[in-house]
């Protein structure tokens, strides 16, 4: 077999690799006796561990490895032709155009093999809350900044929330392997703050990923992973034993009308691990990754078909896209918050995919997949197309489209009309020779193409997008950043009608107002070499002349930012004319501890960008690497940055001065 | 490679390092360090994260290990631990360079490895280099990577099997 030869190939070269003195077990053992001194020394940072504060030190200058943005990017599979019927129309009023549900989970149990057991070992939550009769009093509305979400109206989770009056924090633990379980709830009012409540999630293997706020709900969703023996029962394919994990997606609705005294109300519970969510008109919408396991007899049928509050979905809610090939099933469902955590509405694609895009009527979920022929192998991408009025989930489409979507803001529905930008890819099976290029797809309500635009950009892929009713703009890059702008009016005929070529790239594109489009992303000289982290501000009056009107480089060439790959990250306050974000960095030369600030930009008409650095809380005694899972939020003047792992500085800004501390909490 | 450690004593050993024994952790630890360092020296492709990465995952092992339900676990849970500290630190790696997705190395690397399977990894992309890694020096199938990388299991497959399948052509035809 190919696999074994070429494993055996790398693991012989690697038997000369020597393990460097400091992973020798007999150094361990020190690391830890150290380890633990520190431990009791700093007392309530137990568990802060010293090696974090090694881990940035000695790092190479020169990085070998540029890194793709989204690991977890998923791509290949080899394409089957996927044959869906239509169903027969129920009799009903309105005929509904849906793909066929399955007839039984026999049809399921057969399409998939795997070799994993599977033990169901639930733990409630340990809450105690009292149930005091509490009116909230009245506050003034303050203006305040909001998630970055991508689609305006429909609200995304984040691990901080606010809403003007309170702020919601998920406490993150970077030490220990997903530990958080906690949510802080801080008073702020003009500068002050005062957390008033925490609440606690206590279960095992159990971490909270993100939160919603829906008034006086606070509704948090958390990850449980169990694991499971490898036991193979029914002696499928050729695995050794070993123990892996099987996940559970939990949603905990909390009362919160009295702030200070939250109060479980309702948990909810969803079986795979968590991938995205929504939240539209009081309703979420759940979506989970479910990983099947038929190596149990047929009649177990938790191990292959997903359960949602202890009970299966039902075959006329499962959708099966490809015989044979199925191993994930993406898990979709409506929850109402009005009617405090019941479920409107279920529904299973195994094969579906595992990335989401919500517009304000459909949900698409899409994943990478194979396609070969004789000569020559492509990546293409399958889409498929769910409805979701009022909580009621349909699929009703689906369909291929060559290359892969390399940024969230890739796709955007319009009008009934899907528009999509992916970086293609094909190989000659022959050569082994790579092409790359990119196209612009239009489909219609039916997932039809109506109109395209190839072979765009050859040997670049695509960095950033962004939509915006009858026009789209996105760029690519390999040494200079063309920002394309596309006329989208005519589904027939997309045109390209400008080019902007300029050093650097986008990686995050904004629409500011109707005339001007903020890019956030990197300066790079003619070359292609990177200078810095840039903002460019670029006039879109005219689609087909577009100009950088300003941008702002901040020279650093050994920085870490959350914003370039994580739009959440991005604080952006419109009303204020503000953009925010933390950065980590060294100094030129590294003989400074790592640092990391918030930045807070602002854009001003006449006279462009301007910018200030609120530093980030951060722990005195050690170096601060939490330049991930912080956050800017203005409430009317005062501008709280969070360190979700640490605490909140609150500033404020005169007149004519610039921000100054006003004061700190620990979270 | 790993040693073979009879399932009673191992059982035993767990046990001690629940209790917060270092010997019993490094017992453990020495099944598996070895194997853990290579896959992301080779994964990472320089010597001093490779190292920071391991030991940065030892220490979480050794501060968690009470949350093992099963001894049997202990190799796959710390190797778990190790690939999604690769990842976030490939993720730092963020530089745009012309050079995007090759293999380059640094100056550090020592690794003497055959000059024709160094100029055929250097075709993989990042990702495949992670998959065989894991696959090699992990010893895991495709669903247990899938498992691992909290990825879809048929994208790991094909993805692997691409990858292989592109290794091929280039050392045993």
């Amino acid at each position: 077999m190919i696999e074994k030869k070429i494993n055996e190939m790398i693991k012989e070269n690697s038997e000369k690799i020597e393990i460097p003195n400091s992973l020798k077990p007999e150094q361990v053992i020190e690391k830890l006796e150290k380890n633990n001194q520190k431990r009791r020394y700093f007392g309530k940072y137990a568990g802060i561990v010293a090696a974090i504060v090694c881990l940035f030190i000695g790092l190479d200058m020169i990085k070998d490895n540029v890194t793709e943005r989204r690991i977890e990017k998923n791509d290949i599979v080899q394409q089957e032709k996927a044959t869906i019927e239509e169903k027969v129309p129920v009799t009903t009023a309105k005929a509904k155009r849906e793909l066929a549900t399955i007839d039984n989970y026999d049809i399921v149990y057969d399409s998939i093999y795997s070799n994993t057991n599977l033990r169901q070992n639930a733990h409630g939550a340990n809450l105690e809350g009292a149930t005091d009769f509490f009116v909230p009093e009245e506050k003034t509305k303050e203006i305040y900044s909001d998630t970055n979400t991508q689609v305006s109206g429909i609200d995304e989770a984040d691990i901080i929330k606010t809403d003007g009056n309170y702020l919601y924090v998920v406490k993150q633990d970077n030490i220990a392997y997903r530990e958080n379980r906690e949510v802080s709830i801080i008073n702020v009012d003009n500068g002050k703050m005062d957390k008033v409540s925490t609440l606690s999630i206590k279960k095992e293997n159990y971490h909270i990923v993100e939160v919603y706020l829906d008034e006086n709900q606070l509704i948090v969703i958390g990850q449980q992973s169990e694991e499971k023996n490898g036991e193979n029962k029914k002696n499928v394919a050729c695995y050794d034993l070993y123990v892996m994990e099987n996940y559970t997606t939990y949603m905990t609705i909390f009362d919160i009308t009295d702030r200070s005294n939250p109060i479980k109300v309702k948990e909810y519970k969803q079986s795979g691990s968590y991938g995205s969510s929504r939240k539209v008109d009081e309703i979420v919408y759940l979506f989970t990754r479910f990983i099947p396991d038929a190596t149990r007899d047929k009649e177990e049928i938790e191990a292959y078909i997903p359960y949602i509050n202890q009970k299966p979905l039902q075959s006329d809610e499962i959708y099966l896209k490809e015989k044979g090939e199925n191993q994930n099933a993406v898990v979709i469902a409506s929850v109402s918050l009005k009617q405090l955590g019941k479920v409107i509405d279920k529904k299973a694609v195994y094969g579906g995919g595992d990335q989401f895009y919500v517009s304000k009527d459909n949900i698409y979920i899409y994943c990478e997949k194979w396609k070969e022929t004789k000569n020559k192998s492509k990546i293409q991408t399958e889409i498929t197309k769910l409805s979701y009025k009022n909580g009621e989930i349909i699929a009703t489409d689906t369909c291929n489209i060559n290359g892969a979507i390399t940024d969230t803001f890739s796709i955007d529905e319009n009008e009934g009309y899907l528009r999509v930008v992916t970086t293609c890819t094909s190989w000659s099976n022959k050569t082994s020779e790579e092409t790359v290029w990119n196209a612009l797809y239009i489909l219609d309500s039916a997932l039809q193409v109506t109109g395209k635009i190839s072979n765009l950009a050859k040997g670049e892929t695509i960095q950033s997008a962004r939509f915006f009713g009858e026009t789209g703009y996105f760029v690519t890059f390999k040494k200079v950043d063309p920002l394309f702008s596309v006329n989208l009016s005519n589904p027939d005929n997309p045109e390209i009608i400008g080019e902007l070529k300029i050093t650097g790239f986008s990686d995050y594109l904004h629409f500011w107002d109707e005339n001007l489009l903020l890019g956030i992303g990197v300066e790079a000289d003619k070359n292609g070499t990177e200078k810095g982290i840039k903002l460019s501000m670029f006039d879109i009056s005219n689609p087909a002349n577009v100009k950088e009107v300003d941008k702002i480089v901040l020279p650093c060439s050994d920085y870490f930012c959350e914003a370039m790959y994580n739009y959440k990250a991005v604080m952006l306050h419109l009303e204020q004319n503000q953009i925010g974000f933390s950065i980590g960095s060294y100094n030129e030369k590294r003989t400074k501890k790592f640092k990391s600030d918030f930045y807070l930009f602002k854009y001003e008409n006449g006279t462009g960008f301007s910018y200030e650095v609120c530093p980030i809380l951060e722990d005195e005694e050690e170096a601060n690497i939490y330049y991930e899972n912080v956050r800017g939020i203005m409430v009317a003047d005062y501008l709280y940055v969070i360190n979700a792992s640490q605490g909140i500085i609150s500033y404020y800004k005169g007149q004519d001065s610039s921000w100054e501390k006003i004061s700190k909490i620990s979270l | 490679m790993s040693i073979q450690v009879n399932e009673i004593e191992w059982e035993k050993t767990i046990k001690q390092a629940k209790k917060g024994d270092k010997e019993a952790f490094a017992t453990m630890y020495k099944t598996v360090y070895q194997d853990l360092y290579k896959f992301a020296l080779y994964t990472l492709g320089n010597q001093q994260d490779a190292e920071d990465v391991v030991s940065e995952a030892t220490m979480n092992a050794y501060s968690s290990i009470k949350k093992l339900k099963e001894a049997k676990a202990f190799r796959s849970w710390i190797f778990k631990i190790t690939a999604n500290l690769c990842k976030r630190k490939m993720r730092e790696y963020y530089k745009k360079t012309e050079q995007l997705n090759e293999y380059i190395e640094a100056p550090s690397y020592h690794i003497e490895e055959k000059e024709d399977l160094r100029r055929a990894m250097k075709t993989l992309d990042k990702e495949e280099r992670l998959l065989i890694y894991l696959s090699v020096f992990g010893g895991y199938k495709s669903k247990e990577i899938a498992e691992i990388l909290n990825m879809n299991v048929n994208t790991v497959r094909s993805k692997k099997s691409r990858a292989y399948e592109k290794l091929e052509k280039l050392l045993l035809s």
